[in-house]
């Protein structure tokens, strides 16, 4: 053999061995990955089992978990391994005393050649010798960390498993998901019967939430969380409108007016905050100036300064459209020129109205911030909700199956103060107090027998009227915050021995 | 022998083989002693023999020189021993014509091979003097500086037991001895042979096989054997890892060691390396062949303190340990 041959020998002899070791390498790294993607799924698992916020398992994490096993296997034979590392494994790899090394290192070094082939032949004759060792020392503890690790990670799975089929849905929580998706389908019914941008966006908000209801992915403390955060959102709306708004300066307004004629019941309504009726005072009051022989009202021209202030004062509060109605009305004043008072008051008209539609919008938001407020409330008194209130005026007010005419306060007013109450908007139901449908009435009078019996009667009506209350639940077309008022209702009122007919009800 | 031919290994173990079977015929046992003695000759070194008296230290000797066809001599170191006695003097001869002159009388050192008994009996002034003659191989006498024959071994005993009336070889010298071998005491099989061999017949000499040319000249093949850059960073770890002040040294050498071994120990162990590794049949050296050589290397240049006297510490088994753990980091390396 000469000394080509023998080093072309060594040369494969080495391929072989860095081929082993590759392979030695790609297993012991796939093991150790294998432990820590266990250990991860164990740890996840174990997290699922201890705080019901955290899902499952996911088919991408444990696709994850395989994927970078599989990446680190491909790194570990593909990264190039230094010429000494493998002449080192080569001698490890057939008990030779450190031949392939020396050789690997002569090869370079100033050695005689003499010594320096001697040597190489002497190594490749050894290394063909010797058997080689097959598999690489066996790791104990890695593959005892694996073994842990599986064990762990296949018991925790089990044990999810186990617990997300046995575990039982709190019913109040399941009850609070249903109500909360009543709610956002009353706010979707509301839109749709009258668009609101404002109440567009807010159910582009939780429409998140509304997934993850659906999916049954959420628990208490989640859902709080993801009321707040929509009652967050909408108390930013409500800043925002409450911006643009003009109830800080309808009074300014209604004052700059005073002594005018014709333009008393605009005032009032700006007084009221009533938009609506100023937008129809305004509107009322420009016909009748832009009529050819219309004259200036009486007071206009003492008033115009008032109303020139009042201008600016709008100009500066960014009413753009209000202090542009207020000029003109101020300019036709001085100028005694009804027309361009007729223009400014078109103006103020069109101003108006859109105050009004903000007006409502700010309701709506008022009412929603409401409900989340009273569902966090049922919530944390793991109570129903419970908020009787409905964004649709004609859900709030419907009847029931037989129920009497009456009237109810506008529940979506904004600010119900005690001293605006007169202000508020009072709206009252079609039909004849006398017309009802069909109704019973029955009258009960305390009589000298014991009161047992008075009770006992009680108690009989007051079955049939739960019953008849249960069936008006049961109708669909009831809205979800009434039905649960009038559970309420009669929770109140459930007869008891010690609770007679003596006290009112 | 050239040193040039790698070939010439099969003639190098022959004759290592030869000169061991020679001695072997008169000692009895001791293979371990006996092959180290003949590595560090080959090497050119000199070598610290220590061991109770009776186990044949100077038969040893005293074979070895007949073997090698050398010329030998022994000196018994006492304390009264004077450096002149040792190394030789300038002494006034008379002529006989009524003239006197000064003429240097050679002392035991003049030899090619010395074996100094009991060399921890003698003051450490005539300790000193082997100093020069061993680094050197050269003495001085009288401001003139004489060449020893070459070439040159001391094969010192000393007794680990009577260190009363002793005087313990200075890190100095002992650095200066190649190995230091400690001879252990015969088995019984090999008790029963030096009675049989030594009370029945006649002892056997050993015959001279070859000259101390031959010897030189296997130390210069053994010296072309290569070592891997690889190797040879193993061998200046492992004296590395004797020095206490290192971040090399093991946790057990930093708290029993005061001074680690020498560079000399280094060129020892590599030169010990190469030997062993031709007498195995290799022809590039090996960590078995450093690590091997390290325990007759170190031993005696590791210098304990006072803390491991105090507890007892042998420095042989503080070696063993450390050359084990560098076994495993080099297999697992």
């Amino acid at each position: 053999m000469n000394a080509d041959s023998t080093a072309a020998r060594l040369r494969e002899l080495t391929a072989q061995a860095a081929r082993r070791l590759r392979g030695e390498r790609t297993r012991r790294w796939a093991l150790a990955a294998s432990c820590i993607a266990s250990t991860l799924l164990a740890l996840w698992g174990g997290a699922a089992l201890l705080w019901p916020g955290v899902a499952g398992f996911s088919a991408v994490f444990v696709g994850a978990c395989l994927l970078g096993v599989a990446t680190i296997c491909a790194v570990a034979w593909f990264l190039p391994l230094p010429s000494n590392h493998i002449a080192r494994a080569l001698d490890r790899e057939r008990s030779l005393p450190d031949s392939a090394v020396s050789a690997h290192e002569l090869a370079e070094g100033e050695v005689p050649e003499s010594w320096r082939t001697r040597q190489l032949e002497d190594t490749v004759h050894r290394a063909e010798e010797a058997v080689p060792r097959r598999g690489g020392r066996f790791d104990w503890a890695l593959a005892l960390g694996v073994a842990s690790a599986l064990v762990l990670g296949i018991s925790v799975l089990f044990l999810n498993v186990r617990t997300a089929a046995a575990e039982p849905v709190d019913p109040v929580l399941a009850q609070h998901g249903v109500d909360l998706e009543e709610l956002f389908q009353d706010w979707e019914l509301a839109q749709r019967e009258s668009p609101d941008p404002q109440l567009e966006e807010l159910l582009k908000e939780v429409e998140p939430l509304r997934e993850m209801l659906a999916e049954g992915r959420l628990d208490q403390r989640e859902m709080f969380v993801q009321l707040s955060r929509i009652e967050d959102r909408i108390a930013a709306m409500q800043e925002k409108m409450a911006r643009e708004s003009l109830d800080p300066h309808a009074a300014e307004l209604a004052d700059s007016m005073n002594g005018v004629q014709g333009m008393e019941p605009l005032a009032a309504a700006l007084r009221a905050g009533d938009y609506e009726k100023a937008r129809q005072a305004a509107d009322q009051l420009g016909e009748k100036l832009n009529k050819p022989d219309a004259t200036t009202p009486q007071g206009a021209q003492q008033a115009a300064d008032r109303m020139a202030s009042a201008a600016d004062r709008m100009q500066q509060e960014g009413q753009k459209s209000m202090a542009q109605g207020m000029q003109n009305l101020s300019q036709g004043a001085k100028q005694n020129n009804p027309s361009k008072m007729s223009q400014g008051l078109q103006k103020i008209s069109q101003c108006m109205g859109q105050q009004a539609a903000q007006k409502k919008q700010r309701q709506g938001m008022s009412l929603c911030r409401q409900q989340m407020g009273m569902a966090k409330q049922c919530m944390g008194n793991r109570e129903s909700m419970c908020n009787g209130l409905s964004l649709i005026p004609k859900l709030s007010m419907q009847k029931g199956k037989g129920g009497g005419a009456g009237s109810e306060i506008d529940l979506q007013r904004e600010k119900p103060e005690t001293d605006s109450l007169g202000a508020g908007t009072r709206e009252h139901l079609t039909g004849v107090a006398d017309a009802m449908g069909e109704s019973e009435t029955q009258t009960v009078s305390a009589s000298e027998a014991p009161t047992q019996q008075t009770t006992s009667v009680a108690t009989a009506d007051f079955a049939e009227y739960r019953k008849l209350s249960e069936e008006a639940i049961e109708d669909e077309s009831l809205p979800l915050a009434h039905r649960l008022t009038i559970r309420r209702y009669f929770e109140s009122i459930r007869p008891t021995s010690e609770n007679t007919l003596d006290e009112p009800r | 022998m050239n040193p040039d031919n790698p070939a010439d290994a099969e003639p190098f173990r022959e004759k290592f083989n030869q000169l061991k079977d020679g001695v072997q015929r008169v000692i009895v046992g001791q293979d371990e002693i006996i092959e180290n003695v003949l590595i560090a000759i080959i090497a050119g070194g000199h070598v610290l023999l220590e061991g109770v008296p009776g186990l044949g230290k100077t038969m040893l000797v005293r074979s070895i020189a007949s073997a090698l066809h050398l010329s030998f001599q022994r000196i018994q170191f006492t304390p009264d021993l004077m450096p002149a006695d040792l190394i030789g003097t300038n002494i006034l001869i008379d002529d006989g014509h009524g003239h006197s002159r000064f003429e240097f009388s050679p002392g035991p050192i003049f030899c090619n091979l010395l074996l100094g008994d009991e060399i921890n009996r003698a003051t450490p002034k005539t300790q000193s003097a082997l100093l020069e003659a061993m680094q050197e191989q050269s003495v001085t006498v009288a401001g003139q500086t004489r060449s020893l024959t070459k070439p040159f071994f001391v094969l010192a005993t000393q007794n680990p037991l009577e260190m009363e009336g002793t005087y313990p070889l200075p890190e100095a010298q002992l650095d200066r001895f190649f190995f230091k071998l400690r001879v252990p005491y015969p088995t019984l099989d090999e008790f029963e042979r030096i009675l049989e061999r030594t009370t029945e017949r006649e002892s056997e000499a050993s015959k001279p096989l070859f000259d101390g040319g031959e010897l030189v000249a296997m130390g210069n093949f053994a010296r072309a054997v290569p070592v891997a850059p690889t190797l040879r960073r193993r061998a200046a770890e492992l004296v590395m890892a004797t020095h206490p002040e290192t971040d090399a040294a093991p946790d057990e050498v930093k708290r029993f060691v005061r001074y680690g071994a020498s560079p000399r120990a280094g060129q020892a162990l590599v030169l010990a390396a190469k030997i062993r590794a031709v007498l195995r049949g290799r022809f590039h050296v090996a960590s078995e062949d450093i690590l091997d050589s390290a325990l007759p290397v170190l031993r005696h240049r590791v210098m304990l303190n006072f803390e491991a006297q105090a507890d007892g510490v042998d420095p042989d088994d503080l070696l063993k340990r450390l050359c084990e753990a560098k076994r495993g980091q080099w297999r697992d390396a």
